[in-house]
């Protein structure tokens, strides 16, 4: 293919200066020997070249003789220090020393045995009513205070309804606090806050799960709708 | 196998040399060992004095500039590859350095490039066309001067210190393309107003130091 005009105009810039590939020299050639006007764009840029040339050997200032002595001076006189190491590999081992940290802590979680766990269900109408109570949770049934202290709201029953609630019956509130380290109790908190709330006369909405909470060993109301207070006297 | 083959040439052999001992000085340095860091200087003063000198013409600002160039690179060692070399690194920090001096004094309504030049001679007002009595390299830096900075850097560094233009992409954190495009086009712009410049005498020395042409009426 033959070259063009303005594609060898740009060659010739770069044949002046001896900067142009070897394979297209050949065609260059054979383009100035067919096209004068580029033949006067190749004089020309043959002789502005030559007068930048001039420039070249005329140093324009005089070279500076021990420039270190005054570098050294200043990095003395302020203080100054390389760099250890450039920022994104800080950030990306902070990062990873973070996500490192959350995951070890959060394998060495203690599980929970079954004696030590409250677990506290729904009552389905289908089933008997005996021993369970309507639970009601709310929004945010439990708060974390600090892990040692482990507060949550409760719906009980009417004191010595112990026997069976009515399902209509307006359950108590109250608040239990637990201290681990005072009775071998531990709540597991997500266990309580996405049950499915009942209120008389309404269906029960389909139970809503977190997929990303990670299990903890605890098992999951088998029965629901009871409440098991084993190793706990709590106050209901 | 040949010869030649078996064996590197002794300019491979030296180019890993160096680029080994200036990685061990630039290791050296990052330690705190400011002699190592010495030696770089040394290594590399007169070549960065020179190629801020093409762009800054007063001697006094041109090595503040290089005293300012080598602190911001110890500063900065951190941030140097050392499978790297070291120069067109240095260069980089250099140049960028030295233009943005230069815009500061466009900025300020100063004239920038070598217009602050010992090689310069004022113009002498008796004479009618001052032009005429500069000479050709005083010229040449007139044109030159006149050409945008980003093909002017360009043209600067290969057409007067001799970097290649892989080098130049290096420095200038360009692609090598770019480069070699940007230096077709400096050389294309260059010889355009060099031309002009011609034009211009040409046409001021015919009508009796007229600088601008004619217009068609006064042809007629």
């Amino acid at each position: 293919m033959k070259m063009h005009c303005g594609q060898a105009r740009d060659e010739l810039a770069l044949e002046v200066g001896q900067d142009l590939d070897t394979g297209l020299g050949e065609e260059l050639r054979l383009h100035l020997s067919e096209c004068p006007e580029c033949c006067r764009d190749w004089l020309a840029l043959q002789e502005s070249h030559a007068h930048l040339q001039h420039l070249k050997h005329d140093s324009p200032v005089v070279e500076s003789p021990g420039l270190w002595q005054d570098v050294e001076i200043a990095i003395r006189g302020r203080g100054l220090k390389p760099e250890r190491s450039s920022f994104p590999s800080r950030v990306l081992g902070v990062a990873v020393g973070v996500l490192f940290t959350v995951f070890f802590l959060d394998s060495f979680r203690s599980p929970v045995s079954d004696d030590q766990t409250l677990l506290i269900g729904l009552p389905f109408e289908a089933e008997p009513a005996s021993p369970e109570v309507p639970y009601q949770p709310q929004w945010p049934p439990l708060v974390l205070a600090d892990p040692e202290l482990v507060e949550v709201e409760l719906v009980g029953w009417p004191s010595g309804a112990d026997d069976g609630v009515s399902p209509d019956a307006m359950p108590e509130v109250r608040r239990v606090r637990w201290r681990s380290s005072s009775r071998p109790l531990a709540l597991v908190p997500h266990q309580f806050v996405h049950q499915p709330i009942r209120r008389p006369g309404l269906a029960l909405p389909p139970p809503q799960m977190r997929p990303w909470r990670r299990s903890s060993g605890i098992p999951i109301a088998r029965t629901t709708h009871e409440i098991l207070r084993t190793g706990v006297d709590a106050d209901f | 196998m040949t010869e030649a083959t078996k064996t590197p040439t002794v300019s491979q052999h030296d180019t890993e040399t160096s680029l080994l001992s200036e990685s061990r000085l630039v290791e050296e340095s990052r330690r705190g060992r400011t002699t190592a860091y010495g030696e770089l200087v040394r290594l590399y003063e007169r070549r960065l004095v020179r190629v801020i000198g093409r762009f800054i013409g007063d001697a006094w600002q041109v090595e503040d500039l290089a005293q300012e160039t080598f602190l911001r690179a110890y500063t900065r060692l951190g941030q140097f590859d050392t499978s790297r070399r070291f120069g067109p690194w240095l260069f980089r920090i250099g140049v960028n350095l030295t233009l943005d001096h230069l815009r500061k004094i466009k900025r300020r309504g100063r004239t920038a490039l070598f217009s602050e030049s010992p090689f310069e001679r004022p113009p002498d007002p008796s004479v009618e066309d001052p032009r005429r009595d500069l000479d050709l390299k005083q010229e040449v830096r007139e044109v030159l001067e006149s050409v945008p900075e980003k093909y002017r850097t360009v043209l600067v560094l290969r057409d007067l210190e001799n970097f290649s233009t892989a080098e130049i992409a290096g420095i200038m954190d360009r692609k090598e393309a770019t480069i070699r495009w940007r230096l077709a086009e400096a050389r294309q712009r260059f010889q355009k107003l060099w031309q002009k410049r011609l034009e211009q005498e040409g046409s001021s020395s015919g009508s009796g130091g007229r600088s601008e042409p004619l217009s068609l009426e006064e042809r007629r």
